[in-house]
């Protein structure tokens, strides 16, 4: 190693100590605190107590209802706001279309309004049956009325609702700067040539958007599978546990019950899926090498 | 000739057809905003007594404003709240500017040992929010007694400036050596180049930086309520806001009303940031998602 290289080193030192010290060292600690017995009752003095904690999880503790259930949120949730977002964009690009920044700049509030606030907002739009979802739009269209409290279809729907309405901009936005890139002049060959509307897409547009739908998908999918709010703020993972995700039961259990120790666990397996997920994002987008 | 009127004909219902749904998803897109804001200007303490008139009412109260700058819960009001939030957020994006354009400029100019192994090594951290650290983070700081502002400053920083540093990168690479050459023959250091030259034109990346630190920090609920919930006088406006909702406790929660505006004054700075800075947004997003433009 050069004496430069030396040098160089100190400006990515700083990150480097922080990801050490802020990541690695907390999952090491809390991989530490998976196998003792601490809580809030053993906060101080408490002792090791082997793999009783994962046992607990793989026998008792709901490990599959979880898996199922956050699998349900992400791929429920990634499927429609990725197909809304997409069709907005295509709509948004047809070439006739007057006012199209004014629908855009419309569009995209949900995107710009904070996230946590709306979800609090949307919260009381959903209380059953004083909420203006229940007292206005539902009955205003004609649809039955959604209790989260007591049915876990009515819970999905009002989690993944929100949830659509919180990040459609998103694929919007980025779905649409895709479309644009694509040079008009394929389309117009491509019309020449006799070729109808679906086959137009089917030829021209999916292919060109292959890597960006590629890109947005992967890397919804790790966001949405550790997204906390919505779950935590709307259903609280009720009713029951029917809609409680990896990520919303080991904060409860940490902050709600006070156990450290098997919060500490839950933590621990959800870190894991989030590493594996995250390398698969990094070796399918190949997203590091626009980087490096 | 019959072709082409059936063309034509695809075509009106085709736009037809857009613009009805552009129509809905607007209407959609909008309602619950207009709501919370239409809400705050009403006198309904809760929402059983919210009627759909309140929703197009003939008057405007300013009552739940006066209460939410003026009330006090538990020791604490909402003004020192939306404070600590300001301070909190401002001192995270200000530390993520830093961190992020050191380490991008790095990534991008100075030859590193073993740089590609690095970059991925701290890429991954960027796919934890906070809340999936939250339980181990807690664990930790207890230990070191950082359950504070210090420690929320410290948990913060990393997520954004990672995800930032590898944006400021892409927009270093884009800026031309020489600058930076013609300074260090006029006797400037590498560091001070760093500072004064690369700083001021990576400043489209500095900004959003700042703003994704700050709005991370100011709408952090998850860690903030696990390091400071124990005292009133410590909570972020988050917090405030939650409360405020009838989240924390039903019963001792002040009107809705007040909610709705406390909604309204933490959430709309921040939407017309969102949109002044959507340009950039929208641009570094789609950099990420490989799309040229």
């Amino acid at each position: 190693m050069k004496k430069e290289e030396v040098n160089n080193f100190f400006y990515i030192l700083p990150i480097i100590l922080i990801t050490l010290f802020l990541f690695i060292f907390p999952v090491i600690y809390s991989l530490y605190i998976s196998f003792t017995n601490m809580s809030l009752l053993h906060f101080f003095k408490y002792s090791f107590v082997g793999l009783l904690n994962y046992i607990i999880i793989f026998k008792y503790g709901y490990f599959l209802e979880l898996l199922e259930n956050t699998l349900i949120w992400t791929l429920g949730s990634l499927v429609t706001m990725m197909g809304l977002g997409f069709a907005l964009a295509l709509i948004l690009n047809i070439p006739e279309l007057k006012g199209r920044s004014v629908y855009y700049a419309i569009l995209i509030l949900p995107w710009a309004f904070p996230g946590f606030i709306s979800i609090l907002v949307w919260q009381g739009l959903w209380v059953d049956p004083y909420g203006m979802m229940n007292k206005l739009i539902l009955p205003l269209l004609h649809l039955p009325r959604v209790n989260a409290m007591t049915s876990t279809t009515d819970a999905w729907i009002e989690l993944i609702v929100t949830n659509d309405w919180l990040s459609f901009p998103y694929f919007m936005t980025v779905f649409y700067a895709a479309l644009q890139s694509i040079p008009r002049e394929l389309y117009d060959i491509a019309e020449l040539d006799g070729a109808g509307a679906f086959a137009k897409f089917v030829g021209i547009t999916l292919p060109s958007l292959k890597r960006t739908i590629a890109f947005v998908f992967i890397s919804s999918f790790v966001f949405t599978w550790n997204n906390f709010y919505p779950i935590y703020i709307l259903t609280g993972g009720g009713p029951g546990i029917s809609t409680e995700t990896f990520i919303v039961y080991a904060y409860q259990e940490a902050f709600s019950y006070n156990n450290f120790s098997l919060a500490a666990a839950w933590s621990v397996i959800s870190t894991l899926f989030t590493v594996i997920l995250g390398i698969i994002v990094i070796k399918y987008t190949h997203i590091l090498e626009t980087f490096t | 000739m019959a072709r082409v009127r059936k063309y034509k004909i695809y075509k009106i219902i085709k736009l037809a057809v857009a613009y009805a749904v552009l129509t809905i998803m607007a209407i959609a897109s909008i309602f619950p905003l207009y709501y919370v804001f239409m809400t705050s200007f009403s006198n309904a303490p809760n929402l059983i007594s919210l009627a759909v008139s309140d929703l197009l009412p003939k008057r405007l109260y300013f009552i739940a404003y006066k209460e939410l700058f003026t009330g006090s819960s538990y020791g604490g009001s909402f003004l020192l709240w939306l404070r600590n939030s300001l301070i909190l957020a401002g001192t995270t994006a200000l530390i993520s500017v830093l961190l992020a354009l050191l380490t991008g400029y790095a990534l991008s100019r100075l030859n590193i040992p073993a740089k590609k192994t690095l970059a991925i090594f701290i890429y991954i951290v960027t796919f934890f929010p906070y809340t999936a650290t939250a339980v181990p983070l807690y664990l930790l700081f207890a230990k070191f007694h950082l359950l504070n502002y210090i420690g929320l400053i410290l948990a913060y920083t990393p997520g954004t400036s990672i995800f930032a540093a590898f944006i400021a990168k892409l927009a270093i690479d884009s800026i031309p050596t020489s600058y930076e050459e013609i300074a260090m023959i006029d006797g400037l250091s590498r560091f001070q180049v760093f500072l004064r030259i690369v700083m001021r034109l990576a400043m489209p990346v500095v900004a959003l930086t700042a703003i994704l630190g700050f709005s991370g920090a100011y709408l952090d609920f998850a860690l903030a309520y696990a390091f400071v919930f124990r005292s009133a006088k410590l909570w972020t406006a988050t917090i405030g806001l939650y409360y405020l909702a009838g989240l924390l406790n039903y019963a001792s929660a002040p009107a809705y009303n007040i909610f709705a505006a406390g909604a309204v004054v933490m959430g709309v700075p921040l939407m017309a940031l969102f949109i002044v800075s959507q340009r950039m947004m929208t641009r570094a997003y789609s950099n990420l998602a490989g799309v040229k433009q």
